[in-house]
């Protein structure tokens, strides 16, 4: 089982502010427990792309955050390949990748060949298997005409491509791609499905998706997850009039 | 060999970021300009403690130096902002330690100001009868460990940021910590008995002014540098447990 959640439970600290005397809170800030995911439990097994369908603050990006060790649960059990994620035990991170859409996740003043060499290094891919891996990724995502550029020079759609690229180097048998494809314009976009969709047919990788955009959700998915209020709502396999479902769970989430 | 790219690609960076070097040599220029008017104006009538106005001038010169090639800035300087922000996540998701990791991009940095710092210290050769190319040749080594050292301290003191979440007060803690208690602004041997002998095996009297003094001829190389091998263990494990400790508390804020 790659993933397995149990009753999973994370709650953040917030800052209160006007609830106190300003005196007060000068010597003591207040803050209070928000509860973002409420007793969430799935199950995952095969390769392929799960995406986590919900409305803003439903807890997509908290659970993707939760999978990928960045938060510890509040209460309950999370396994990721094995492992509890927010232990950051190196054989985990070693076996996983990820993909904030709104974080840079890169080197910003170096070049993108030089981000992968450095990442190489860090996730001790042999050299010549580095070159070899380069190549491909970079053929994969059309990369070849930025790879000597600063990547803080890239623009956002260059960007995101040699963010996903770089996170596959390794080849991570989970990848958590949060909103990989915010922001960018709908050429960017294809070519982006499309590279992800190839690679995921050709490597071992899981591939857990958020996005707000559904031709992402449409065109890579095998099996979508609805999110509401911090619990899963739907889990269901995609087959059929795919598109018509989506349509739904849109309106469902729009009129909720 | 992670740690050596890391230092290699982190020294690249550095050069990358134009105006890098401008920064710190208007500093140098400005402080001890201010701080040389100062050590006039103060020793004309005598000594100041052990030292004569040359080897006070001598020693602003070099402690400004080393203040500005052990400073820590960029990545390494920014853990607590970090922290606050979200942006660790660029860091915890890699299968490496992010306190060594944010080390070695410092130690990378120090090789990239090394290339300026070097030229300046080298001055103090042709000025100075105490001062001799092997001495600071000599330094070289402990130069590092120092610059490593106040990286250590600062991450030590950013942790604090997941506990406490207002990081600017950090930072001026930081800055006052290591202005005033690494001997960049004066000696530490002009502070009277006890308190000198407490702060000349703080850690941060390993990151300038014991330095400094091996580059102006006084004190014992090895001496230091085993000072220096023990207060990074302390420092780096220390750092290391209250990261550990503080990382359960991240919110990983922002999207």
């Amino acid at each position: 089982m790659r993933i397995q959640i149990r009753d999973l439970h994370l709650s953040y600290e917030v800052r209160v502010i006007g609830e106190t005397s300003w005196l007060r809170q000068l010597f003591r800030a207040d803050y209070r427990m928000k509860p973002v995911l409420k007793g969430l439990s799935l199950e995952v097994a095969d390769r392929g792309v799960v995406s986590i369908l919900g409305k803003n603050g439903s807890g997509k990006t908290t659970l993707i955050k939760t999978m990928a060790g960045l938060l510890r649960p509040t209460q309950g059990e999370v396994r990721i390949l094995g492992h509890e994620p927010w232990r950051h035990e190196a054989k985990f991170l070693s076996r996983i990748g990820a993909v904030f859409g709104q974080k840079r996740m890169l080197w910003p003043e170096l070049s993108l060949s030089e981000n992968f060499n450095l990442l190489g290094a860090i996730y001790r891919v042999p050299e010549g298997e580095v070159r070899k891996r380069v190549a491909d990724l970079t053929e994969l995502f059309n990369l070849g005409s930025i790879s000597n550029r600063p990547v803080k020079t890239l623009s956002l759609g260059e960007s995101m491509r040699a963010e996903v690229a770089c996170s596959l180097l390794h080849r991570p048998n989970v990848l958590f791609l949060d909103e990989p494809t915010v922001g960018m314009d709908i050429k960017s976009q294809n070519k982006m499905r499309l590279a992800l969709k190839e690679y995921v047919a050709n490597h071992d990788c899981l591939v857990i998706l958020t996005s707000h955009n559904t031709q992402d959700i449409v065109s890579l998915s095998n099996q979508i997850l609805l999110l509401n209020d911090g619990r899963l709502e739907e889990m269901n396999d995609i087959t059929g009039d795919t598109r018509t479902r989506i349509e739904k769970i849109e309106m469902r989430l729009v009129n909720s | 060999m992670k740690w050596l790219r890391i230092v290699s690609f982190s020294a690249k960076s550095w050069f990358r970021i134009r105006g890098g070097i401008v920064g710190p040599l208007v500093f140098l220029g400005i402080m001890f300009l201010i701080e040389g008017s100062f050590w006039v104006s103060l020793a004309r009538s005598g000594e100041v403690g052990t030292y004569d106005l040359d080897q006070l001038l001598f020693y602003a010169f070099a402690a400004l130096t080393v203040s500005q090639l052990v400073a820590v800035s960029g990545e390494p300087d920014s853990l607590s902002e970090k922290i606050e922000s979200g942006e660790l996540d660029l860091y915890l998701i890699r299968p490496r330690s992010v306190i060594r990791q944010l080390l070695e991009v410092q130690l990378g940095y120090t090789f990239a100001r090394m290339i300026f710092a070097l030229p300046i210290l080298m001055i103090l050769v042709f000025v100075s009868p105490s001062v001799n190319a092997f001495n600071i040749v000599l330094a070289l080594p402990i130069l590092f460990f120092a610059s490593v050292i106040n990286a250590a301290m600062n991450m030590l003191i950013a942790n604090l940021t997941f506990w406490f979440r207002e990081s600017y007060a950090f930072v001026v803690v930081k800055e006052t910590l290591f202005w005033m208690l690494s001997g960049t602004l004066l000696p530490l041997d002009l502070f009277p008995g006890t308190l000198r002998y407490i702060l000349e095996h703080l850690p941060p009297a390993y990151t300038v002014y014991l330095p400094v003094q091996l580059i102006l001829g006084r004190g014992n190389v090895l001496e230091v540098l085993l000072g220096q091998i023990v207060t990074l263990g302390l420092l780096y494990m220390a750092a290391v447990f209250v990261f550990r400790c503080g990382v359960s508390r991240y919110q990983a804020y922002g999207s």
